[in-house]
């Protein structure tokens, strides 16, 4: 009996190790690597590096421009996140209904979300061309105003990243809460039908109830993908106009790779790390309480 | 046999590589990279055994030669930008090549303008020898100037002159006064023509000299020229059109560098007309205009360095002076590209009215910060931010101008 559970026991860590290994080289060792240099003055540039304990930390928390990013990266992720969690199971709801031709509908959805971050920008940013841009052109024929540059005007900057990331994000969120939707057993809602029960209460008290779990994962999955929100930003705008889209992944670029301020930028990093877990626990917090009415 | 066969397989394939960083598209198959691919082949043949190996990095050339560097990974040869040289030369990625051209008796520094000299040199030491280089000007189309009845630019034309030209061509959409784009490497000569700077350079702050009242009103002038005036499309209504209203015939004037010709050359056709939009013979150029006593424009080069990790000196300097030379720069020149560093073969290629005026803006020309500055990459995104925030948010310019110098100030002054 032991010598079986041994020899299970080393199949196990013979098919654990690659994987094991390909974790240490690629994800602890950079992480806690990262950390180390996060701790001094280390410039890609400057051979003397030197031990600074928290001070990139707390030059950090005291610079306008990080502090402006953090702020930017924070208000992205709270529009974005509501919003595109409405988007996708409003989505969801659609194309879960048993109509002919609807996987099409749901192939069309998830388009954006397998193409490349790189080439999705390019074409938002000639759906944002003043005038002769999509969203424009579709202004002219209303009459209205169709000069606005959506990307370098500071009042719409933050709200087209938003939407594109509504968009470009609809497919995989629609996915998900589509399998929680198809997991709800239908004697649920035929129970509440006999009850007396409407679509719209159905919904408040069937659907959403059950798609709590997955709702759970499509937030905390979702405000850890805004928070480090990098292409769209680094194709489209820079940072600009006026710093408005400057977001901390963008911040954090720049430091490292055209300032060469690797220590810097790994402190950065890791205040952004520090937010993230601090507002996936908020929202574990916030979900539990739903996950236990649900009986989970 | 087999002890043949370990013999042929044995046998030492004697090759040096050489490797040249540069940037721009590595799949380009143009008449440039055709004609510069063949002058590395003659440098192959006169050097039995030597491989010339081109690394071209499509983008963020200056993060990856650092990351080269740090990589212990760095080209032979790398190409130096006078935008970003500082950044090379001040690190030491690059060597001082003065002893090379101290030791050698057919090579003399007399041969290139001493301004492009300039952009790489620390005191005695010189880091990188001058290829080409482009003066900023204004380039005009005379015969809008002509249809329009209006005298062609001055030497001495101030901001008010300028305004005035460009009012008086500005027939949009046909024909707009000027075209003026928000690119930073493109508008600083506007800030030093009014008396104003982006930093002070002995002390590297930017805020007191950034936000002074001399470019609080060259920021106003070029709002003006898009948003009161409007004799320039503003850069949002040129991004959406998608052309080069200059190169199309349909502006004035515009400022660029010697590189645009190559793309003047070949305006597009004109269908009402059957011709292109602008015929390059119709071009004139002319110095920056100017509110101070002389004209200023900034002067871009690219030169070659030796990289500081460079496994064959003898033959990258051998290389480098064969590139440099007078019988290669005269092939590689006819490009068109910018103008050659070396006195002797911009003078024999000076033939036209055109080629005169650009080498007669050399006098007037500085070297861009980035040769001076680490980081000066840095200053303008920034730079560009606080213009688009004057011409497309109606940021007064003072506010915009404070808020970029403590920016920039921040950026260069990081511990």
């Amino acid at each position: 009996m032991a010598q079986t559970q041994i020899k299970q026991a080393r199949a196990a860590w013979g098919f654990l190790s690659l994987s094991l290994l390909h974790l240490a080289a690629f994800a602890i060792y950079p992480i806690l690597f990262s950390f180390f240099i996060s701790l001094y003055h280390w410039n890609i540039l400057d051979d003397h590096r030197r031990f600074v304990g928290f001070a990139n930390y707390l030059f950090s928390l005291k610079e306008p421009t990080f502090l402006n990013a953090l702020w930017n990266s924070c208000l992205f992720t709270a529009l974005s996140v509501p919003l595109g969690l409405a988007a996708g199971l409003l989505a969801a709801i659609l194309v879960a209904q048993p109509l002919r031709g609807i996987t099409v509908f749901r192939a069309i959805f998830y388009i954006p979300a397998i193409s490349s971050g790189v080439a999705t920008s390019i074409m938002w940013i000639y759906i944002y061309l003043p005038t002769n841009g999509l969203i424009n052109t579709v202004l002219g024929w209303l009459h209205i105003n169709n000069a606005t540059d959506f990307l370098h005007d500071a009042r719409f900057a933050m709200l087209s990243l938003v939407f594109m990331s509504i968009v470009t994000g609809l497919g995989p969120r629609m996915v998900l809460y589509l399998s929680g939707i198809m997991a709800i057993p239908p004697s649920l809602y035929e129970a509440a039908s006999i009850d007396g029960a409407t679509g719209w209460t159905s919904f408040k008290k069937i659907t959403l109830p059950m798609l709590t779990p997955t709702t759970l994962f499509v937030v905390v999955t979702s405000t850890i993908g805004a928070m480090q929100l990098f292409t769209p930003v680094y194709m489209m705008t820079q940072g600009g106009p006026e710093g408005k889209t400057d977001v901390i992944g963008y911040h954090i670029y720049t430091d490292a790779w055209q300032n060469f301020a690797t220590g810097l930028a790994s402190a950065k990093s890791f205040i952004l790390l520090a937010a993230i877990l601090l507002i996936s626990l908020v929202q574990f917090k916030m979900v539990k309480s739903g996950l236990e009415g649900y009986g989970a | 046999m087999a002890g043949f066969c370990l013999i042929g397989c044995a046998t030492p394939h004697h090759e040096i590589v050489l490797t040249i960083a540069t940037w721009g598209d590595p799949v380009s198959t143009d008449s440039y990279t055709k004609s510069l691919n063949q002058l590395y082949k003659n440098f192959e043949l006169d050097h039995p055994g030597v491989v010339i190996k081109r690394e071209v990095v499509p983008d963020q050339y200056v993060s990856k030669m650092v990351l080269d560097h740090d990589a212990g990974a760095q080209a032979d040869i790398l190409i130096l930008d006078a935008a970003s040289a500082a950044l090379f030369i001040n690190n030491h990625l690059v060597k001082n090549l003065q002893p090379q051209v101290q030791a050698d008796p057919n090579f003399h520094l007399q041969d290139f303008y001493p301004s492009t000299l300039a952009i790489a040199d620390r005191g005695k030491a010189i880091y990188a020898i001058p290829q080409d280089f482009t003066p900023m000007v204004i380039y005009y189309d005379k015969s809008k100037f002509i249809k329009y009845n209006v005298p062609f630019p001055k030497d001495n034309w101030d901001f008010a002159d300028f305004l005035k030209t460009a009012k008086a061509l500005n027939h949009p959409p046909n024909c707009w006064g000027f075209v003026f784009g928000n690119w930073m490497p493109g508008w600083v000569m506007w800030l030093w023509n009014n008396g104003g700077d982006v930093l002070n350079l002995s002390t590297k702050r930017s805020l007191g000299t950034l936000n002074s009242p001399q470019n609080c009103q060259t920021f106003q002038f070029l709002n003006d020229l898009v948003n009161t005036d409007k004799v320039s499309p503003s850069p949002s209504a040129q991004n959406s059109l998608g052309i080069d209203l200059f190169a199309n015939g349909d502006a004035a004037m515009t400022v660029s560098g010697h590189w645009s010709l190559v793309g003047y050359k070949q305006s597009p056709i004109d269908p009402k007309t059957g011709k292109p939009g602008l015929n390059w013979k119709n071009l004139g150029v002319a110095p920056m205009p100017h509110n101070t006593p002389t004209p200023q424009t900034v002067i871009y080069e690219s030169g070659y360095a030796e990289s500081s990790q460079c496994r064959h000196p003898k033959l990258a300097w051998e290389f480098i002076k064969y590139m440099t030379s007078y019988k290669v720069q005269m092939v590689y020149n006819q490009s068109g590209i910018a103008i050659d560093a070396r006195k002797d073969v911009a003078e024999a290629r000076a033939t036209s009215n055109l080629e005169k005026e650009f080498l007669a803006t050399v006098s007037g020309g500085r070297s861009p910060y980035g040769s001076k500055i680490n980081n000066y990459t840095l200053v303008e995104p920034i730079g560009q931010s606080a213009l688009e925030a004057v011409l497309t948010n109606h940021v007064p310019p003072k506010q915009a101008l404070t808020e970029a110098a403590k920016q920039i100030d921040n950026e260069l002054n990081i511990p």
